[in-house]
C-alpha cells in the first residue's frame, strides 16, 4: 500500500478524534433545544440555547468579571490546597507514628460537609475572598494528601536497598528517592483538585461572595435565581464550568510541561 | 580526603573474610557454616543451584543483611553492589544515574559529572548519557548499572548475577568488558552466577555451593592467565568448567540421597 493510502485514514480518523467533543456539545445543545420545544417550557424553567447565549452577548464584561474572579479564588484555593497538602502528607510520611495520629483527624475534617463549617468560616475570615479561597482550600486539599501520601508510601523497596548501600540518610531518601517516586501520584491528585478548587470556590461564593461591580460568578447564579433570570444562571454555571476546565487544563498543562521526565515513567 | 575523591590506585587493600557464618530465614537455614576469603584485587565467582543461598551470602557480604551467627570482616572502605536488575531511576538520565552514588556521598557537581562520564566511558555508554532508561536496552541499562558501580571507584565490587537477564551475545560482550575492568582496575571482585562457562570465564576461582543451605563443596582455580578473544572455547576453559559442573552436580546428588 502506497504512503498516501496510508495517511489518509490516519487523517480521517486523527480529524474525527478532535471533532468528537465538539459534536457530543452539538448533540447536547440540540436535545436541550428539542426538549424545551416537545415539552413547551416557559423561559424561567428552560431557557433556549439561543436566549441563553443572547443573555451572555447582552452584556457579557459582569459575566467575564465574575469568571476572573471565581478562577483567581479558586487558583488562590488551589496553591493554599497544595502547598498545605504536600508539606502536610510530607511531614506524614516522615513519621509513621506521626501519620496514624494525625492521618485520621484529615481524615475527619474531609467527612465535615463544607457547609456545615461555612459558617465559622465567615466567622473567622468575614464575607468576601478569604472565606471563599479557604473553602477552595480546604474541599480541594484533601485529594493532594491522600495522592501525595500514597505516591510517597509507593517507593520501590529495591530502589530503596540501592540508597541503603549507597549510605544515604532517612532526609536523603526522601528527598531524591520518595519524593520523585511519589511525583505522578502528586500530579494525580493535583489534577482532582484543580477541578474540587472550582467547586469548591463556587460553594464558598453562595455563602460569603459579595455582589457589586466584581461579584463572582457564585453571586451571579444567586442573584440571577432569586429575579428568574434563568437564562443568566445558564450563562454563570456554564462559566463555571469553563473555569473549572481551564483550571483542570492549566494544572494539567503545567504537570505535562514541569514534569515531563515523569510522564514517561 | 573524601575516599570518593581519592585517586584509583593499581593495588587496593580491601578484602572480605567471612568466618563460620550462618543465615537463616523462619527457621530454614540459607546459609549454614560458610568461612571464605577474598584476597585484595581477586576476582572470586560463587555458583550453586538456584535457591541454595548464593545472594544471601552476597547480601551478608555487602551489609545488606546481617548474620545470625558468624562474622563477617570487610576490610575496604569502598563497596559497590551490582544487583540482577538494573535498578536505575526512571526518572533521571543514564549519566544522573551513574552520578547517584556521588552525589549522594556530597561530591561536587562538576566533579560527579566527569566522572560519572568517565565510568560511563569505561562501559562504553557514552552515546546514552542522557538518555532515560526507558529508552535503553536491557544491555545498556545493565551497562548504566556497572558504570555506577564503578564510578564510586570501589574496593570491594559485588556482582548479584548482573547479566542473567540478558541474551546470550550481549552476555559475553558485557563479561568481556568486566573482565577488561577488572584486569585494568584490580579491584576486589566477588559475583554470583547459574553460569558456570560464565564464571570460569571471569574469576580467578569458582566456588562450588550446595543446595540451601548454601555450603562451599569445592574450590576451583580457573586458568585466568590465558584467556584471550577465544577464551570461551578453549581446552583449559572446558577442562575447567567441567571440573566445575561435576562438583555441583554431584553436591545435588549428595542432597538427594
Amino acid at each position: 500500500m502506497s504512503a498516501r493510502a496510508d495517511k489518509a485514514p490516519r487523517l480521517t480518523v486523527r480529524v474525527l478524534h478532535a471533532s468528537a467533543p465538539f459534536a457530543a456539545i452539538a448533540v447536547l445543545v440540540i436535545a436541550w433545544a428539542l426538549i424545551k420545544i416537545v415539552f413547551d417550557l416557559q423561559d424561567f424553567v428552560l431557557p433556549s440555547p439561543w436566549r441563553v447565549l443572547l443573555a451572555f452577548l447582552d452584556a457579557p464584561g459582569p459575566f467575564l468579571v465574575g469568571s476572573f474572579e471565581t478562577a483567581l479564588s479558586a487558583t488562590f484555593g488551589f496553591l493554599i490546597a497544595v502547598i498545605v497538602g504536600v508539606s502536610l502528607a510530607s511531614a506524614l510520611s516522615l513519621s509513621r507514628l506521626v501519620e496514624r495520629s494525625v492521618y485520621p483527624l484529615t481524615l475527619l475534617f474531609q467527612m465535615v460537609p463544607l457547609i456545615a463549617i461555612a459558617p465559622l468560616l465567615v466567622l473567622w475570615f468575614g464575607y468576601g475572598r478569604p472565606t471563599i479561597v479557604a473553602s477552595a482550600a480546604i474541599v480541594s486539599v484533601f485529594p493532594i494528601i491522600a495522592n501525595t501520601l500514597t505516591g510517597l508510601r509507593s517507593r520501590d523497596e529495591r530502589h530503596l536497598e540501592l540508597f541503603t548501600i549507597l549510605g544515604a540518610k532517612h532526609l536523603t531518601v526522601w528527598w531524591k528517592l520518595s519524593l520523585p517516586s511519589a511525583v505522578p501520584s502528586i500530579v494525580t491528585g493535583l489534577r482532582i483538585a484543580a477541578g474540587l478548587a472550582v467547586i469548591g470556590t463556587i460553594a464558598g461564593e453562595f455563602i460569603a461572595g459579595v455582589g457589586g461591580d466584581r461579584a463572582p460568578l457564585g453571586i451571579m447564579i444567586t442573584t440571577a435565581l432569586r429575579n428568574f433570570q434563568t437564562d443568566r444562571v445558564f450563562v454563570s454555571v456554564l462559566l463555571s464550568a469553563c473555569v473549572g476546565f481551564t483550571v483542570f487544563g492549566a494544572v494539567s498543562l503545567i504537570s505535562r510541561v514541569v514534569l515531563a521526565r515523569w510522564m514517561r515513567v | 580526603m573524601d575516599p570518593q575523591l581519592a585517586p584509583p590506585s593499581t593495588s587496593h587493600g580491601s578484602s572480605i573474610r567471612l568466618d563460620r557464618v550462618t543465615r537463616s530465614f523462619a527457621e530454614v537455614a540459607a546459609v549454614a557454616e560458610v568461612s571464605l576469603e577474598c584476597a585484595e584485587g581477586s576476582f572470586t565467582a560463587l555458583v550453586g543451584p538456584s535457591g541454595c543461598g548464593k545472594t544471601t551470602l552476597l547480601r551478608l557480604m555487602g551489609g545488606l543483611d546481617h548474620a545470625d551467627r558468624g562474622t563477617v570482616t570487610r576490610e575496604s572502605m569502598r563497596t559497590s553492589f551490582c544487583f540482577q536488575e538494573p535498578r536505575l531511576l526512571p526518572w533521571r538520565t543514564t549519566i544522573e544515574n551513574v552520578a547517584l552514588p556521588l552525589e549522594l556521598a556530597g561530591v561536587p557537581r562538576a566533579q560527579r559529572i566527569e566522572r560519572a562520564n568517565d565510568a560511563l566511558e569505561q562501559v562504553q555508554l557514552s552515546d546514552a548519557a542522557q538518555r532515560f532508561p526507558h529508552q535503553l536496552s536491557g544491555g545498556m541499562m545493565m551497562r548504566a548499572s556497572l558504570a555506577r558501580a564503578l564510578v564510586s571507584r570501589p574496593q570491594l565490587l559485588l556482582l548479584d548475577e548482573p547479566f542473567a537477564a540478558l541474551d546470550e551475545v550481549t552476555r559475553y560482550e558485557l563479561d568481556a568488558q568486566l573482565r577488561a575492568l577488572w584486569e585494568s582496575q584490580r579491584f576486589t571482585a566477588v559475583i554470583v552466577t547459574h553460569s558456570i562457562p560464565e564464571a570460569v570465564f571471569l574469576a580467578q576461582r569458582v566456588l562450588v555451593f550446595t543446595p540451601r543451605p548454601a555450603r562451599i563443596i569445592a574450590e576451583v582455580e580457573t586458568p585466568h592467565d590465558q584467556r584471550d578473544a577465544h577464551a570461551w572455547t578453549s581446552d583449559a576453559m572446558g577442562t575447567c568448567v567441567r571440573k566445575a559442573s561435576d562438583f555441583l552436580l554431584a553436591g545435588i546428588s549428595e542432597q538427594r540421597r
